[in-house]
């Protein structure tokens, strides 16, 4: 049987803004556990996010420089699943209203150009660190096409 | 719009992270399905050309937070309501039973 | 010479001015009222006079506020740093916020004395207060029956004059509907004009937190002070907050009144019906000019509400799952286990009916169905409210389509029971204020209440109307006989 190996990229990166994406805690990594924390980012009943607008900046500033388009209108959605690491047992992140699309970076791959299409999210992504609360940093998230496949 | 059987109700259950004894599954099973058969008034409506409202604010207006540093609270503070606590760490059963 | 405790915000705050009566005599008489009347009642699921005291000494210290000595009961889904604050529900036995919502903080800053908090439906899903964890709370009028929900504790406190006023909370008519089984004033302001900062959601695109008071008065005074823009909620809208006292001019010669024809339908109570509509002569004679009107989706806003506010509800409700604070079942084999143990241990019937509807309408295959669909209807619906509000300036409805059932009488048909909320559902949806005033009595005796609804950010139109029509009745000075 011959398979098809299909390879994208999704990649995170992580922004770097003094502080978390939602709430106005400290972003320092190494301290002890727990100590850079509030309401929002414990997901305390009645507390709210509110957007970091650096993360944003810096989230469009990637987005322009991998040549995506914008979106006018972008959307937070919550994926909801239960873990002991995600307070509110929902990530926010983005669905279908993404902040950028139709992305290219051209690369050189067996001699030849070859552009990879991508696009980018915004999302409250989970650092790893000694914590079992983990820190709510923000991230973008750029995902690729299927950019390579190789037949054997 | 269908009803919903018992099957159906189990797995939302387990989605929600709510078990449900063989009771509670029939009547909540029989609440649903008439609830829904109510619901389901809605496909009286063509709303093919109607855009969704997922909130009733009328003009959007971007809002943002500086990244200035606010004060966290402390690390008791923080873990103060934990049901279990372990030095400065929320205390969880582990994640699958016996690994 | 008037009880101390049955006395208006506004009387009070004029007395105390002027040295006539002391805050802390207050205090002890509201205390006294609620130690002889709370256990027929049950408005309270925490009273507590000492430290109320203290929180009196401690207004008492600083510039004297515009509700400086008023005692006022919040809902138990508001949150009051280090104290209980449990929605009702064993699932949060034992918590205590190491923070105070945005509104707590806006009514010490000026002087109000928090009194407790009130007993509600269990996360603010009912329309009958019988689904709290404590028990219901009884309706002063007929202590066999509800006194409405979610916010029945804080409505039936009010009513029976153990508190000033109180605070509640509005999802789908949840503070207008018990005002108006319990002859008080209800007010859910505009989405976005009170903060939600410590308000412990239910659907977080309907929520918003609001007066309950005796008089319409004492509600403009009190959402004087709660309103307004706070950078802790990114749904908060920073429109000004006019002074709402100025509304209260007794003049309703030319307001525009709108009667949707839509709410006058089988199923609406034949007292209640004309109640209303002697309310709407007395619009009349006051010189408003009253016209028909039409919301002509009216019909599918308890389908539509009860699909998204469930939504919204499995998600804010996650949680809650014995990790962070509250409940945690005991003895479970592993993480999952814990979930499902404490979760079900710790939520009600109708806690589990609503996150069930909820992730089932939200799950894969049958958002667009469901969730979606409840969506565009919903754009509808706030439509009917654009066209209606170009004719006119307020619109006056029946609040409730009964009064006051009997404890106990419709939960085994919860769907019964939603639709106690079909007129009071499309304030919600289309995020518009709408006020509950007492507007008359049913033949045994239980109250009625006249709902007003206007556009977004005009509760001075629903002031306007609710003062007049209050100042020219007097259904607002009957009291019940507890």
């Amino acid at each position: 049987m011959k398979y098809e190996t299909v390879i994208g990229l999704e990649v995170h990166l992580q922004l770097a803004t003094r502080t978390k994406a939602f709430c106005g805690c400290s972003t320092k990594f190494g301290q002890k556990p727990n100590s850079q924390t509030c309401p929002v980012c414990l997901g305390f009943p009645g507390s709210l996010p509110v957007l970091n607008e650096d993360a944003f900046r810096f989230a469009l500033k990637v987005a322009l420089a991998l040549n995506c388009k914008i979106q006018k209108i972008i959307k937070f959605d919550r994926k909801n699943y239960y873990y002991p690491d995600l307070p509110k047992n929902f990530q926010i992140s983005q669905y279908d209203m993404p902040l950028a699309y139709d992305g290219v970076v051209r690369i050189i791959a067996e001699g030849a150009g070859k552009d990879i299409r991508l696009s980018a999210y915004i999302w409250k992504k989970t650092r790893e660190s000694s914590c079992i609360r983990k820190e709510r940093i923000t991230a973008l998230s750029i995902t690729t096409e299927a950019a390579c496949r190789f037949l054997r | 719009m269908e009803s919903i059987d018992s099957k159906t109700v189990r797995h939302v259950a387990l989605l929600s992270r709510l078990s449900l004894s063989d009771k509670e599954l029939e009547a909540q099973s029989r609440q649903l399905t008439s609830i829904l058969s109510y619901i389901s008034k809605l496909n009286e409506i063509n709303t093919d050309a109607v855009s969704p409202t997922s909130h009733p604010l009328t003009s959007l207006k971007n809002v943002f937070r500086k990244d200035d540093l606010k004060p966290s609270l402390s690390t008791d503070d923080a873990l103060k309501n934990a049901p279990a606590r372990e030095g400065d760490f929320f205390r969880v059963p582990q994640v699958i039973e016996g690994k | 010479m008037k009880e101390l405790y049955s006395l208006s915000a506004h009387e009070l705050q004029k007395m105390i001015a002027v040295g006539e009566v002391d805050p802390a005599t207050l205090l002890d008489a509201i205390f006294d009222r609620i130690g002889s009347l709370d256990k027929k009642v049950r408005a309270f699921a925490l009273a507590d006079k000492t430290k109320a005291n203290d929180r009196l000494k401690r207004a008492s210290e600083k510039k004297l506020g515009r509700l400086y000595g008023i005692p006022i009961l919040v809902k138990d889904n508001i949150c009051v740093k280090d104290e209980a604050t449990t929605c009702a529900s064993k699932i949060l036995a034992g918590f205590r916020p190491t923070y105070d919502a945005t509104v707590i903080r806006k009514l010490e800053d000026e002087g109000a004395v928090l009194i407790g908090k009130a007993n509600m439906d269990e996360f603010a899903f009912g329309s009958s207060c019988e689904t709290s964890c404590y028990g219901p709370t009884r309706n002063p009028w007929d202590l066999e029956r509800i006194p409405g929900g979610s916010s029945g504790g804080s409505v039936a406190a009010v009513a029976a004059d153990e508190t000033i006023a109180a605070l509640g909370s509005d999802t789908g008519g949840s503070i207008r509907q018990p005002a108006s089984l319990c002859g008080v004033v209800g007010l859910k302001p505009t989405y976005g004009r009170v903060s939600r900062y410590g308000l412990i959601a239910f659907a977080s695109s309907l929520d918003q937190i609001g007066p309950i008071t005796k008089d319409v008065r004492d509600a403009a005074l009190i959402l004087n002070v709660i309103a307004g823009y706070d950078e802790m909620d990114s749904t908060s809208v920073d429109v000004p907050v006019p002074d709402y006292t100025k509304s209260l001019t007794n003049d309703v010669k030319g307001l525009r009144i709108g009667v949707p024809k839509e709410y006058f339908i089988k199923g609406l109570d034949k007292d209640i019906e004309n109640s209303v509509k002697k309310a709407i002569d007395v619009f009349k004679k006051l010189g408003a000019k009253v016209s028909e009107v039409s919301l002509p989706h009216t019909e599918y806003a308890v389908s539509t509400y009860y699909i998204i506010a469930p939504a919204e509800a499995s998600s804010n409700l996650a949680r809650f799952d014995g990790v962070g604070y509250g409940f945690r079942a005991k003895e479970s084999a592993d993480l999952i286990d814990m979930y499902l143990k404490t979760r079900s241990e710790g939520f009600g019937d109708e806690a589990k009916r609503r996150i069930l509807l909820g992730t089932y309408c939200l799950s894969s295959g049958y958002y667009d169905a469901y969730y979606l669909k409840a969506l565009k209807v919903r754009t509808k619906i706030k439509e009917d409210f654009d066209k209606a509000f170009k004719d006119c300036d307020c619109i006056v409805t029946p609040t409730s389509p009964t009064a006051a059932f009997k404890i106990g009488e419709r939960m085994d048909d919860p769907l019964s029971m939603y639709l106690s909320d079909v007129y009071t559902i499309p304030a919600n949806m289309a995020g518009i204020p709408a006020i509950s005033v007492p507007c008359g009595f049913t033949a045994n005796g239980l109250p009625i209440g006249l709902q007003i609804l206007a556009k977004a950010f005009d509760e001075g139109a629903i002031f306007r109307a609710a003062y007049a029509f209050e100042q020219n009745t007097d259904f607002h000075l009957r009291k019940p006989k507890l």
